[in-house]
């Protein structure tokens, strides 16, 4: 029970930043502006400011994404780019990781390794389509292969530096507690950088998304790029903004439950 | 001897070219004995410690401890860092365990061992409570059970009350003393606090900055037990005195 409420001038100002807001509270303001964004939608189209041709009104979309959905089997597109995205991140999270850390623990590995994979990390992956086209062909191994250079070398970095951020003070106490140097890395590296990686993981998952939609557009039979790219051949404005909207919303859905699922794994975290 | 320097000294590079921060120093702990480095900051109190844990190399001279030449930390100096170091994804009694998982005890005998030491240190209700849960005094508490699961020879710590309120700092001070004569164990401890020098030690070594030397080293009279109205007595309030005027002697010497 709260106390009586005094009435009365008050004083003193309260720091607002960072300030964890209630979670219905949040809901709400997402909620609304999500809306927002509808209402804004609406206003631009049913008022007849902007051309339908250009951007159709929402409920037009809604029709074209229930008629790509029930008749022409656009879930199996979704399906697989979803697949694609799936394998490729995991292949490139596979390899990634252990790499990292290598990089991170070892002065050699550093050497060897990051200058190089720092260089390649600036070769942007969508202008080695055409060259993955050339070397394996338009199948599902150029579509992971996009994937994998997208995500594969800025993850290594990006891991390197999560396990170089393991305070010194953790590693001294272990050794001074008779770890080797296989269990510094097993019991105090791994798990001490564990949850930054998986924060990372996540981000990089986004970009997989990226990678995959830009190497479907360029060539592919099937998946959500592709059903997009032919949209716009037959100037089915509504079809496009479907696909883009599937992925956002995808996209939002995986993020969230790889949240949840970071503060589960890791309620010990401070602050 | 437990532990011996022998004429070690410490040289940092700087991009100013090298930094003598400790002179050649020579100094034995006795086994069994608790001896104390006290000093302003910058003297090279934690440097030494850290030479003695094997976290620092010598830039000259050695350590010895046991009998044998320091070339590296190891389980026989047990170590207690001034900001805990636990670690934050293991509970107390996880944490107290560490040590025992990296000589490979297995977890049956590590849960009935770590009982005894929660006991200890009075955090039996908080055996699985997360470090984040705890208070800093809770925190230093398991820091030095899980340096003394270890059953190391020498303990070293590093003004481990430093980040702690007053009242929680006398008390840590009066339960390290008795940890410290239920074990037997030879203590190293380093501190800024002359109080908590006399209090504690067998021997207070009194060190000066630039470069880091020994300056003197007291032996400290007081019978044991000793209780926290100790301070008030007045052969403690003098040698406090004393100990108060050397180091702003140095000072002073230093400014002029």
């Amino acid at each position: 029970m709260k106390p009586p409420l005094t009435e009365g001038p008050v004083t003193g100002a309260r720091g607002r930043l960072r300030r964890p807001l209630a979670p219905a509270r949040y809901f709400g303001l997402s909620l609304f502006s999500f809306l927002a964004l509808l209402v804004l939608w609406s206003l631009l189209t049913y008022s007849g400011w902007v051309d339908p041709l250009f951007l159709p009104p929402p409920h037009d979309v809604l029709a074209d994404g229930v008629r790509l959905f029930t008749q022409e089997g656009f879930l199996q597109d979704v399906a697989i780019t979803v697949q694609r995205v799936i394998l490729g991140f995991l292949l490139a999270a596979a390899v990634g990781i252990p790499l990292g850390i290598l990089i991170g623990v070892s002065g050699v590995a550093d050497a060897l390794l990051e200058p190089l994979i720092s260089f390649a990390r600036y070769m942007p992956a969508s202008a080695f389509i055409p060259l993955l086209i050339l070397w394996i062909g338009v199948g599902e191994g150029e579509k992971v292969a996009v994937i994998f250079l997208g995500s594969f070398f800025s993850l290594v970095l990006m891991v390197a530096v999560h396990v170089r951020g393991v305070g010194k003070e953790l590693l001294e106490t272990a050794y001074t507690l008779g770890a080797s140097q296989g269990q510094v890395v097993g019991k105090i590296i791994l798990p001490a950088a564990f949850p930054p990686i998986f924060d990372t993981l996540r981000i990089v998952l986004g970009w997989a998304w990226t990678y995959i939609i830009v190497a479907e557009l360029v060539a592919a039979q099937h998946g959500i790029g592709h059903v997009i790219l032919q949209s716009q051949r037959l100037l089915q404005t509504g079809s496009i903004l479907v696909g883009i909207l599937t992925i956002g919303l995808i996209g939002l859905i995986s993020d969230l439950s790889l949240r949840a699922l970071g503060q589960r794994l890791f309620s010990w975290r401070e602050g | 001897m437990e532990l011996e320097f022998r004429a070690v000294g410490k040289v940092f590079s700087s991009s100013r070219g090298p930094v003598e921060a400790l002179a050649p120093i020579t100094l034995e702990v006795e086994s069994g004995s608790f001896t104390t480095l006290l000093g302003p900051s910058g003297c090279g109190k934690s440097t030494l410690l850290r030479l003695a844990a094997g976290l620092e190399e010598p830039f000259f001279g050695e350590v010895w401890a046991g009998g044998k030449k320091v070339v590296g930390p190891g389980a026989e100096r047990g170590l207690v860092p001034q900001a805990y170091s636990l670690l934050p994804w293991r509970t107390v009694e996880e944490n107290i365990q560490l040590g025992w998982e990296f000589q490979g005890i297995p977890l049956s005998r590590r849960k009935e061992r770590a009982k005894e030491f929660l006991r200890m240190i009075g955090l039996e209700a908080f055996a699985d409570r997360y470090p984040k849960e705890l208070s800093g005094g809770m925190k230093q508490r398991v820091a030095i059970a899980r340096a003394l699961a270890n059953d190391p020879a020498i303990l070293l710590m590093d003004e481990p009350f430093g980040a702690l309120d007053a009242q929680t700092r006398m008390t840590m001070q009066e339960e390290i003393l008795q940890i410290w004569q239920g074990t037997g164990k030879t203590i190293l401890f380093v501190t800024h606090d002359i109080e908590e020098a006399l209090f504690l030690s067998d021997r207070v070594v009194v060190m000066t900055p630039r470069p880091g030397k020994i300056k003197s080293i007291w032996e400290v009279p007081f019978p044991r037990p000793r209780s926290w109205d100790l301070r008030f007595e007045k052969a403690f309030v003098s040698l406090r005195e004393h100990l108060m005027e050397e180091i702003r002697q140095d000072k002073e010497d230093k400014l002029a």
